[in-house]
């Protein structure tokens, strides 16, 4: 049995009705980044046991993660193979391209969809002991990141499959992806929270989510002139999907200067969600 | 050393100050919420929209369609003492425990804590079913704020504690609740934070898990400062050192926790509907003598809050009519009688509807609400003959009553099977004992006074 420490704190907290209200960029990084650090092993066991709990009771276990994504996979090459969906001009097997883009859209919709789930389904725990939401949130999206991880020998056994060698580019693949992730974690800070007050935002985003990847060229290409090409501009997930996919195996991004400028604003958009989300996490949590 | 220290936000919100011992201090604290969802979303829309426009917003007006759960509360607390909050149900008792541990913000007022706070709410939350005790252990014990190593060091402990040995690596869906409720028990109770909130949580498992559950923790108590939330008011006599009755929101009275018990009968929440007056009106006609509506007065004139010994209750539809008496040998007196002296209990009533299965009960406390000894027409075997006009009289005869000097207070229960058709607590007998010098018995320590004799002899030796 352990002894108690025995040294007095002398810190008060005081918790107020503005708590976090009005705090800047700065403070707000920082104690998340603090939390994180904190709870790494809560973390880690949250996503232990999510992990554990999702596979158990089940004889293809995590094989489901590459399961499930192939039924869509399969359907859209038997689409394209009866013409029912025409693809030109895509500079690699269709098989590649589609396998690929699944993968990277999967982060992001998966990704959103487990932030806002995961608060939710925490609420009988988060209702009695103060834990930082960010913790659970990133747990979700290890557990994203694993599956990415899984369907990542997908990709490599495809593109092994068709010949296809990684460009010299697919080097700097890791660091481009960390944008994504940026962005994909932002709309889940975001998302979780406002779901918190009004459970609009899962119902809209579940079906935008579904809905959207036919915006983002994964599994047909977007055409870049017209106004669609012009509105896609401003499509981020469009210009990482496009951008990421060519990296891997084609070499620079067409467009690098788009996609450099839409890394930068995934990256400052997760540090204004992070702000946004610090501030908001206690003040709306009695409406959860 | 384990340094359990719960998660806990500070910075921002931290100053130092207070006196040396206090580790709690609620101040003005007010909570409101809204009666409806849809009030709930339009003002939680309005402030993250506020707020996003960093527009200061006004907490401590209610608005349309809200109420205050808590309105101004104010205590302290320090190490080594216990609050208990009683009150009844919707009184505000777990909305303060969330403020405390700091799941909610106030709307109105501060929270100061200083140290870490530790729960033992709702043991049961966030258990994965499909995972081990033993993993679960390791779960709860993260977002309890353990580590690792610390987890390592005492999960044999927990195990034990639990008495969850066989079973601690199956899955925790094939236990049962208690089984759930006793590892979180024994999870949460390793924790040693510097404020403890307890929200209903020390009568989990059976007899002999709820002693141990009540000696880990009044072995915690001493260390640390604790807030426990109960609805029973013998447990908040035994374990608080103060007590605060919420009733609606607002401190209704703060002071001793007998003296709290008392209190709480009055705060009962809203108008009493037509059925409860009815059945209180009858309870005030029926037999005994009580000083008010919350307290038995002793023949030593204390007064003993009634709740102690559970509620009262009364089915005007369905019996009428009770009076009972005691009759002590050798004393006029209904209430006061000599040690191993017999007394009888005259009890009639009159049933208002044929076929009634009818259980009499007479249960005896101690004046803090310690159960002594319960006597019982069904665990006896005697069915209880009902005359053709519904009449029922009878008494219960205690040839010796073995129970040392003191005050004791008994209760008349009358059951239709397992429904209750009336319970009353009634006065307080004392039991007083003669000296010695005039024939009275020797002195037994404890609660039950059988006499006995001792014999020595050099003759006899114990088989070992």
């Amino acid at each position: 049995m352990s002894d108690r420490p025995t040294q007095l704190s002398a810190e008060w907290t005081y918790y107020t009705p503005d708590l976090h209200s009005g705090a800047g960029f700065v403070e707000a990084w920082t104690s998340i980044v603090r939390d994180l650090s904190k709870h790494r092993f809560l973390m880690w066991q949250l996503f232990k046991k999510d992990f554990k709990a999702q596979y158990q009771q089940s004889y293809l276990g995590i094989l489901w993660s590459v399961l499930l994504p192939l039924l869509p996979i399969a359907i859209y090459v038997f689409m394209v193979r009866i013409g029912v969906l025409i693809i030109d001009n895509i500079g690699m097997p269709y098989l590649v391209f589609v396998v690929v883009g699944l993968t990277l859209w999967r982060i992001l919709a998966d990704g959103i969809t487990v932030s806002m789930n995961k608060v939710i389904e925490s609420k009988a725990i988060l209702g009695k002991i103060r834990i930082p939401k960010i913790v659970i949130i990133f747990s979700g999206m290890g557990q994203v990141c694993f599956e990415t991880a899984v369907r990542s020998v997908v990709v490599v056994i495809v593109a092994w499959y068709y010949g296809m060698c990684p460009s010299v580019w697919s080097l700097v693949f890791a660091a481009a992806l960390i944008p994504w992730l940026c962005l994909t974690i932002a709309v889940g800070m975001l998302a979780s929270v406002f779901n918190m007050v009004f459970r609009d935002v899962e119902k809209f985003l579940g079906v935008a989510l579904t809905y959207a990847m036919f915006l983002c060229s994964v599994i047909f290409v977007m055409p870049d002139t017209g106004i669609i090409g012009v509105l896609n501009q401003f499509n981020p997930m469009n210009t990482f999907i496009v951008g990421l996919r060519e990296l891997l195996f084609v070499g620079p991004p067409d467009r690098s200067l788009l996609f450099a400028v839409t890394s930068v604003g995934s990256v400052l958009a997760l540090l204004v969600a992070c702000r946004v989300f610090y501030v908001l996490e206690y003040m709306v949590h009695d409406r959860l | 050393m384990t340094d359990c220290r719960a998660p806990g936000l500070s910075g921002r919100g931290s100053e130092r100050g207070g006196s040396a011992d206090t580790l709690l201090k609620v101040e003005g604290v007010s909570k409101k919420f809204a009666y409806s969802l849809r009030h709930t979303m339009r003002y939680g829309t309005s402030r993250i929209l506020r707020e996003l426009a960093g527009m200061k917003t006004e907490t401590g007006q209610l608005r349309p369609g809200e109420f205050w759960a808590l309105d101004d509360v104010s205590f302290e607390l320090k190490r080594g003492e216990t609050l208990g909050i009683i009150g009844h149900n919707g009184a505000g008792k777990s909305t303060l425990l969330k403020l405390i541990s700091g799941v909610f913000l106030p709307d109105k007022g501060r929270i100061g804590v200083r140290g870490t706070v530790g729960g033992l709410i709702e043991l049961g939350a966030g258990f994965q079913p499909k995972l081990s005790g033993r993993d679960n252990i390791y779960v709860i014990g993260s977002v309890l704020g353990f580590s690792k190593q610390q987890i390592d060091a005492m999960i044999d402990d927990i195990i034990e504690f639990s008495d969850l040995v066989e079973f601690i690596d199956s899955p925790v869906q094939t236990y049962s609740s208690g089984m759930q409720v006793r590892l979180g028990f024994a999870i949460h109770v390793f924790q040693r934070p510097d404020v403890l909130v307890a929200d209903e949580v020390l009568a989990v498992g059976d007899f002999e898990f709820q002693q141990k559950c009540m000696a880990r923790v009044t072995e915690i108590k001493k260390e640390v400062g604790m807030v426990l939330v109960s609805h029973s008011m013998p447990t908040i006599v035994r374990f608080c050192d103060r007590a605060i009755v919420l009733n609606r929101g607002r401190i209704l009275f703060e002071g001793s926790p007998a003296e709290a018990v008392g209190h709480m009968m009055l705060a009962r929440g809203g108008a009493p509907d037509s059925a409860a007056k009815s059945r209180k009106e009858s309870l005030t006609m029926a037999a005994g003598s009580i000083s008010d509506d919350s307290y038995v007065l002793s023949p030593s004139g204390q007064r003993i809050p009634k709740s102690l010994f559970g509620e009262e209750y009364c089915n005007p539809d369905k019996i009428s009519d009770v009076h009972c008496r005691w009759v002590f040998e050798g004393t006029d007196s209904g209430e006061i009688s000599d040690v191993h002296s017999g007394g009888r209990l005259e009890i009639s009533f009159r049933v208002k509807y044929p076929g009634a299965t009818l259980i009499i009960g007479v249960p005896i406390f101690s004046c803090d609400g310690q159960i002594l000894t319960a006597f019982n027409t069904d665990a006896m075997g005697i069915q209880v003959p009902v005359a053709r006009d519904g009449r029922v009289s009878g008494s219960l005869v205690i040839p010796r009553i073995s129970l040392n000097p003191g005050e004791y207070v008994p209760c008349l229960a009358i059951h239709d099977g397992p429904g209750y058709l009336f319970r009353k607590i009634l006065a307080p007998v004392h039991l007083r004992q003669r000296p010695l010098s005039e024939g009275g018995p020797h002195l037994v320590f404890g609660v039950y006074a059988e006499e006995c004799a001792w014999h020595f002899s050099e003759d006899f030796v114990v088989d070992p």
